[in-house]
């Protein structure tokens, strides 16, 4: 006699029902597990199982905004290279000029842009994910920074700095760790 | 250059506009997370008054932190940017409920040490 354990739970709602996963017990009593691969049912186990890489989802989401803040911040101080015309008071042709020199300051229009990127990802992560474990991952945007500053200005890598990177990488590395414990 | 050298050549003020900033940008952080979850119902709600709120906030934060980053040494000020951190932490106890467990309380603190590192390193 075969018997077959029905701890089948559904998972969604899409109702594509084809798939299934069981506990099967012979007749000699050995406990055979399987399911089928197309699944959209799961047991109990296997649900609670699958949450972990859900939940890295927003951690991964909050390091890509770190690049976008990087690159922003890079393209922000180029763009402070070029100054921009005062705004007079009492003079509407100075805002003009100002206006103009700000549209044509193509650096700093990309670093605008490149920081709405950012904000949108991070909007996106927070919605689903932990405050407490994705604000701090933010800090990685000073890592770009340097890294990107070596790369496009020259800057030099000291001990302090390197020491830096390893602590905030150490940090995040930890809180990836401690987002994926259900 | 020595710490107490940088501790004093940092005006006061620097250190209260950089902390405040600090201050604004983890309540950024609290209203983004607010109105990121009003877009549970549906990507339109993207326009809502509280992810305005939070945007404002970050960017408003931005004016202290280049007033008080203009004077003093970077190795005291920066460790305060940081401080957001720790503030945002509190907040997703009190506001959101979130377990801070010790692993979170670890995570940041190597993460401030980090930025104190990289601020030393930067004057």
């Amino acid at each position: 006699m075969v018997t077959v354990h029905s701890a089948i739970k559904p998972r969604g709602g899409s109702g594509a029902g084809e798939g299934f996963a069981a506990a099967v017990e012979t007749e000699s009593g050995v406990v055979t597990n399987f399911h089928c691969s197309e699944v959209d049912w799961y047991p109990d186990e296997l649900t609670t199982k699958a949450a972990p890489a859900d939940s890295r989802k927003p951690v991964y989401m909050v390091l890509g905004c770190t690049v976008f803040a990087g690159l922003a911040q890079i393209m922000m101080k180029y763009g402070a290279e070029h100054p921009l015309p005062p705004i007079v008071l009492l003079e509407p042709a100075s805002l003009w000029v100002f206006t103009l020199a700000l549209l044509g300051n193509f650096p700093l229009i990309a670093g605008y842009a490149l920081s709405a990127c950012n904000a949108l990802l991070l909007i996106l992560a927070l919605r689903d994910g932990e405050l407490s474990v994705l604000y701090p991952i933010y800090s990685v945007s000073y890592v770009w920074v340097i890294l990107l500053s070596m790369y496009f200005f020259n800057d030099h890598l000291n001990i302090w700095k390197s020491a830096g990177v390893l602590l905030i990488m150490g940090g995040v590395t930890l809180l990836g760790k401690v987002s994926s414990k259900p | 250059m020595n710490p107490t050298t940088a501790l004093n050549s940092t005006p006061i003020s620097s250190m209260v506009l950089v902390m405040s900033a600090s201050l604004i940008g983890s309540f950024g952080a609290v209203f983004l997370k607010l109105g990121a979850e009003r877009m549970k119902h549906g990507f339109r709600h993207i326009l809502n008054l509280k992810l305005v709120a939070g945007i404002a906030l970050f960017l408003g934060s931005s004016v202290p932190f280049v007033m008080g980053i203009r004077h003093g040494e970077l190795s005291v000020l920066y460790p305060m940017v940081s401080l957001s951190y720790v503030f945002a932490m509190v907040w997703s106890k009190v506001f959101f409920k979130e377990h801070i467990s010790a692993g979170k309380i670890a995570a940041v603190a190597l993460i401030l040490a980090g930025v104190v590192c990289i601020g030393v390193g930067g004057s």
